[in-house]
């Protein structure tokens, strides 16, 4: 099992503002699988992300990263974990916007012993003629890729996705899904990918869905739908 | 929606405590800075004007040989001119100090107690204030002068001893050694009456003219005023009299003499020619019983023949070679002889009583051309000679007086450099602030956005986000000016002047300019900067600001193709925080200006000290008020004069011409042949931009006249605003004897009485005297090191926090991929090293370049020597303070990066 989320709890405030987001969730993902984590707003779907990205801390529980227990780790040791074996891509791309794409992506590259070649990922995400513009000269699907290839330059082994589709237009997100599809394909990444989008969980391998801080229902598909065949983008 | 949104006002400043306290600290200082510095030069200049109102200051002085007699003192009141006696002697304590006593003053330079009263009865005293302070004197404290005991009764100022100098040619004031005191009229003749006095009674008027008549004409009704010689009772001036006025005297004496001779020589020659007649017939009658005699003897030798003085020789020579008788013979023979003598005898008589004729002819000729040369010398002193002199030996005029005004003068510079470094200061504050509006509205760019969409005016908006400046920048403004004006700002400030002047005690002004610079002008930039800058911002639409739009200018656009990821990254970071960058820049430069104001202002000051020491060869320099003949027992003669300069940046400076000898080693001077050549000395290079070829005038106020020089060479002499040529030349020029002198350079003290001084100087007072400049400056020198220090410090940090805050985003997002403080300090604030690096490179140089330029404005006042070459260990240490101030405040931001957490890039939603 490459992902193993033992009972996390996760609360915020105190008193009267005392909130409790995450209230026991488990769950596994193995190596290479691409995992949708869907729920409501306030679900706590972001906040598991977040902790399972060592960005935020949980009260309780366990979370095992490639046989590594996270929690509890050190600030410094969990941008370590970060740096060795995560990939973020965002909603809103998150790109550095004084930046050019290349240069975007090279911030990552810089983080690994290892990273991939910088130009065959730049013409399998379509974005060798793009390489020298700034983020804002960029369509949100460029963007995107941009990020995207920003979290595959270092070679990671989880990729976080945090709605990467949530601000594309239909076809866009169609290229971005069909671009995730093809990176777990070649590269074998465990993916996390937290969605509102209902199409996109006919496209994993495995469907969890959290509802008030718990999971209400945790399954992996019998059928994969490539990304290109899916509808209702 | 103003009251909503007034609320976000204080939880904005919560938020941001750190930055605006930062930002405070800065005004505050700046405030302080300026008002402290320029205040107390205000202070000191202002109340020193008050002083010398409210105390009748003189408008001049002067000294006469002989007391001025109360017909000429109402002559001189019916001018409009008030006069004081203000007579002096100096008495010797026993510790060997000197105190210079005066009467109680009436009119003019009056006496203004610091504590105590003056004296009103003859055992009573009052001291100078400074002197009083260095000897530990106070009311009540009894001073023993001969025999007498008085009780201090008053510490005092007087307006004419603001720089209480022994002699007014003293280059050092030693309150030490030296002050004034002023006792009752009664007291004072007691003490004129006591043998303790060192210095005869000095007749010193001092003056104020109230009309038309001016310091000019009463110096001229001064010369014109005549006195003889022999009424001056001045020693010096009396010897001097002997060997120059007074050699008329012995003229007309020697002449009369000649006169009294020839007359005598006459008389007897007259009295000798009187028996010329007598002599003359005796000789013929001598002359005539001889031969009678003869031709009586040859008849009784039976030889008949009259003998006359015709046939003689002839007739008894003939008689005598005609005898047989050999006896008879040589008879004959020394008949004739005797006879032949007896004639040389008369013919010399004859010869004799011809000249004396000839020689009282001669004799009354002489004794009446000596009558004549009598009456035509007398005749010619009487009409084109003056023998009678001036009254007048000294007279000086309030402006050109140097212990008037001394402070006043001193703190010029101070007042100079306060009011640079206040626009200085202005200009970087309102820099700073534009950089935390531009920050603030860009971070707020969102809201401010969502609000104008949402109906709020572009007033609203404008007073809610000037608010909190507005009153941040107000009561730092307000703290530091009242700081300023408190005794740790201004009074400190003036504590230096307090140290070395005599002054009484100033009031603090509130200069409205001064309060107005303060606590108005720093909430008033706030406003204004921030109104400019949010009408800009309101300029985009509402989506725009919601989006946060940013303009990127080409440079953002710059390729980087080809350079490392960290280069890469900085440059663009850099390029991203032009505007905090270029505050960096700019509050470095300004803290360089402000620190190498601080280091030039000790440069110059300890070079001052340094040259002149070191240019000071001689150990005494003596100058004669009047010239001398009799060469020293040892020393280095020298004749010269002193005489101002031409205005520069509006001020004269007296300068001295030295005439000196080719062997005098104390200059290393090669004196130029030509009479109109000089070579100047290194002050007067520097002081009145003088080069080889230049024209040096110099001008001789009191006989009025101007000399021109050439410029032919620049000693290496930063001593004195002085210039050499040869001592005959000198002589030429200022009208001296061939063996006059009346300076004398030795390495040994000369016994001279001082009363034949008009200057004294040995190397120890002199340098004593401009090593007082680096303690005078000190306090000025420290605040503004540790001014610069601190707004370096301030800005620097405020710039980089801005740098992070602005950042934060972004430094987040690379703590989610997973880069940790030490990388992201490396990506962010880094890049900022060589900013500084070569910002200092760059700006150190030419801050020291443009305040050298500066500093012979700010000390245009002073007669010293521009030296500002710095010790280059001094530019390496500030180089270096610079840098380890960057790796200081970099550290510290480190801290400020450990506290931006990944999770904030996830906050971020359009």
């Amino acid at each position: 099992m490459y992902l193993k989320v033992k009972d996390i709890k996760k609360s915020y405030g105190e008193g009267g503002s005392y909130n409790q987001v995450l209230k026991g969730v488990s769950l596994n993902v193995q190596e290479g699988q691409m995992c949708v984590i869907q729920g409501t707003s306030g679900s706590g779907k972001s906040t598991l992300l977040n902790a399972i990205g060592g960005l935020d801390t949980v009260d309780s529980g366990s979370i095992v990263v490639d046989g590594k227990e996270i929690v509890g780790l050190k600030n410094d040791s969990l941008s370590d974990y970060r740096k060795e074996n995560l990939g973020f891509i965002f909603q809103f791309y998150n790109l550095v916007p004084n930046l050019t794409v290349r240069e975007n992506i090279e911030v990552c590259k810089y983080l690994s012993d290892d990273p991939l070649d910088m130009d065959e990922l730049l013409t399998t995400l379509g974005l060798v003629e793009h390489q020298n513009k700034f983020p804002s000269q960029l369509s949100g699907g460029q963007q995107q890729r941009t990020a995207i290839a920003r979290a595959l330059i270092k070679n990671p082994k989880l990729l976080l996705c945090d709605e990467p589709t949530g601000a594309l237009d239909s076809k866009t997100s169609r290229d971005i899904l069909i671009l995730l599809e093809e990176i777990n394909r070649k590269y074998n990444t465990t993916m996390l990918i937290v969605t509102h989008n209902n199409s996109i969980k006919n496209m994993v391998h495995k469907v969890i869905i959290i509802k008030d801080g718990l999971i209400s229902k945790d399954y992996e598909n019998e059928q994969i739908t490539p990304a290109n065949m899916l509808e209702d983008l | 929606m103003k009251k909503v949104l007034s609320k976000r006002i204080f939880r904005d400043f919560k938020a941001n405590i750190g930055r605006y306290l930062a930002l405070s600290v800065v005004i505050a200082l700046c405030m302080y800075l300026v008002i402290s510095i320029v205040g107390a030069a205000n202070m000191i200049i202002k109340g020193t004007k008050e002083h010398q109102i409210r105390n009748h200051v003189e408008d001049g002085q002067f000294e006469t040989f002989v007391e001025l007699t109360d017909e000429q003192i109402s002559e001189l009141e019916s001018f409009n001119i008030t006069l004081e006696r203000q007579f002096s002697i100096d008495v010797r304590l026993n510790n060997g100090d000197t105190l210079r006593i005066f009467k109680n003053r009436e009119n003019i330079n009056l006496i203004e107690l610091v504590d105590g009263s003056l004296a009103s009865d003859d055992s009573q005293i009052v001291i100078e204030r400074r002197y009083s302070e260095c000897n530990g004197i106070s009311i009540g404290s009894t001073i023993t002068i001969s025999d007498t005991t008085y009780i201090v009764s008053g510490i005092a100022t007087t307006p004419d001893y603001d720089n209480p100098k022994e002699e007014i040619s003293s280059t050092a004031t030693d309150s030490d050694s030296f002050g004034t005191a002023f006792v009752t009229p009664s007291a004072y003749e007691e003490l004129l009456n006591s043998d303790i006095v060192t210095k005869a009674e000095i007749y010193r008027y001092a003056f104020v003219i109230n009309g038309d008549f001016s310091a000019e004409d009463l110096k001229d009704w001064l010369t014109a005023h005549k006195i003889e010689a022999d009424e001056v009772t001045d020693e010096a001036f009396l010897e001097y009299w002997e060997r120059s006025g007074g050699r008329i005297d012995d003229l007309q004496e020697g002449i009369d003499e000649l006169l009294e001779g020839s007359d005598e020589l006459m008389d007897g020659i007259t009295e000798l020619c009187d028996n010329n007649d007598d002599l003359n017939e005796a000789a013929s009658a001598l002359v005539d019983n001889y031969f009678d005699s003869a031709s009586s003897s040859l008849s009784s030798y039976g030889i008949n023949v009259e003998l006359t003085e015709y046939n003689y020789y002839d007739t008894l020579t003939a008689l005598s070679e005609n005898t047989p008788n050999t006896a008879m013979g040589e008879s004959l023979t020394e008949l004739r002889d005797n006879l032949e003598s007896i004639l040389v005898f008369r013919d010399g008589i004859t010869e004799y009583t011809n000249g004396t004729s000839e020689c009282a002819d001669g004799t009354e000729e002489l004794r009446d051309g000596i009558s004549t040369l009598d009456e035509e010398t007398d005749e010619f002193i009487n009409d084109k000679l003056d023998m009678s002199i001036s009254n007048l030996s000294f007279f000086l005029e309030a402006s050109d007086n140097i212990r008037i005004s001394a402070a006043a003068n001193d703190v010029i510079l101070n007042y100079q450099v306060g009011l640079v470094a206040g626009v200085i200061i202005m200009v970087l504050f309102t820099y700073v602030i534009s950089v935390f509006v531009v920050h603030n509205i860009n971070s707020e760019s969102s809201i401010i956005g969502s609000l104008y969409a949402l109906g709020a005016t572009k007033n609203d908006l404008i007073t809610h986000y000037i608010t909190l400046p507005v009153i941040i920048c107000f009561i730092s403004g307000l703290v530091g000016s009242l700081i300023g004006f408190s005794p740790v700002g201004i009074r400190y400030q003036t504590a230096d002047s307090y140290a070395y002047y005599s002054l009484p005690d100033f009031k603090t002004i509130y200069e409205p300019y001064l309060l107005f610079y303060g606590i108005i002008m720093p909430p008033l930039v706030a406003a204004v900067v921030n109104n400019l800058i949010i009408h800009r911002k309101l300029s985009s639409t509402a989506l725009s600001l919601i989006r946060n739009e940013q303009k990127q200018g080409k440079i953002h656009k710059i390729s980087l193709n080809g350079l490392g990821f960290i280069k890469k990254f900085q440059i663009r970071q850099m390029i991203n925080e032009l505007r905090s960058g270029l505050a960096i820049v700019l509050g470095l430069f300004i803290s360089l200006l402000i620190v190498m104001m601080s280091l030039d202002c000790y440069t110059l000051c300890s070079n001052v000290a340094k040259d002149t020491k070191n240019d000071t060869h001689y150990e005494h320099l003596y100058m004669y008020k009047f010239a001398q003949e009799e060469l020293p027992e040892e020393g280095y003669i020298a004749y010269g004069s002193s005489l101002k300069t031409q205005r520069v940046f509006g001020y004269t400076f007296d300068a001295f011409v030295y005439g000196i000898t080719d062997d005098n080693p104390y200059f290393a001077v090669e004196l130029p042949a030509a009479p109109d050549e000089v070579v100047i000395s290194e002050m007067m290079h520097t002081k009145l931009n003088l080069n080889i070829g230049d024209t040096l005038v110099l001008c001789d106020n009191e006989e009025n006249k101007l000399y021109a020089f050439n410029v032919a060479g620049i000693a290496d002499y930063s001593a004195q605003l002085c210039c050499f040529m040869s001592i005959d030349n000198a002589r030429e020029i200022f009208g001296a004897e061939e063996d006059e002198y009346n300076i004398i350079f030795s390495d040994n003290a000369l016994e001279i009485p001082s009363n034949e001084l008009v200057l004294n100087l040995d190397k120890a007072g002199i340098t004593k005297g401009v090593e007082v400049f680096v303690d005078l400056m000190s306090g000025l020198i420290f605040i503004l090191a540790f001014a610069s220090i601190v707004i370096l410090i301030l800005v620097m940090y405020l710039m980089m926090k801005v740098m992070i805050d602005r950042s934060s985003y972004s430094i987040s997002l690379m703590k989610v991929f997973g880069f940790k403080g030490k990388d992201i300090k490396k990506l962010y604030i880094n890049g900022n090293f060589y900013l500084v690096v070569i910002g200092t490179l760059i700006l150190l140089p030419l801050a020291k370049l443009i305040m050298d330029a500066l500093y012979p404005y700010f000390i245009s006042n002073g007669a010293i020597n521009i030296n500002l070459n710095v010790n280059p260990l001094y530019m390496l240490g500030i180089f270096l303070m610079v840098i380890i101030l960057y790796f200081i405040i970099s550290t510290v931001l480190l801290i400020r990066i450990s506290k931006i957490v990944p999770a904030e890039a996830l906050k971020n939603r359009e």
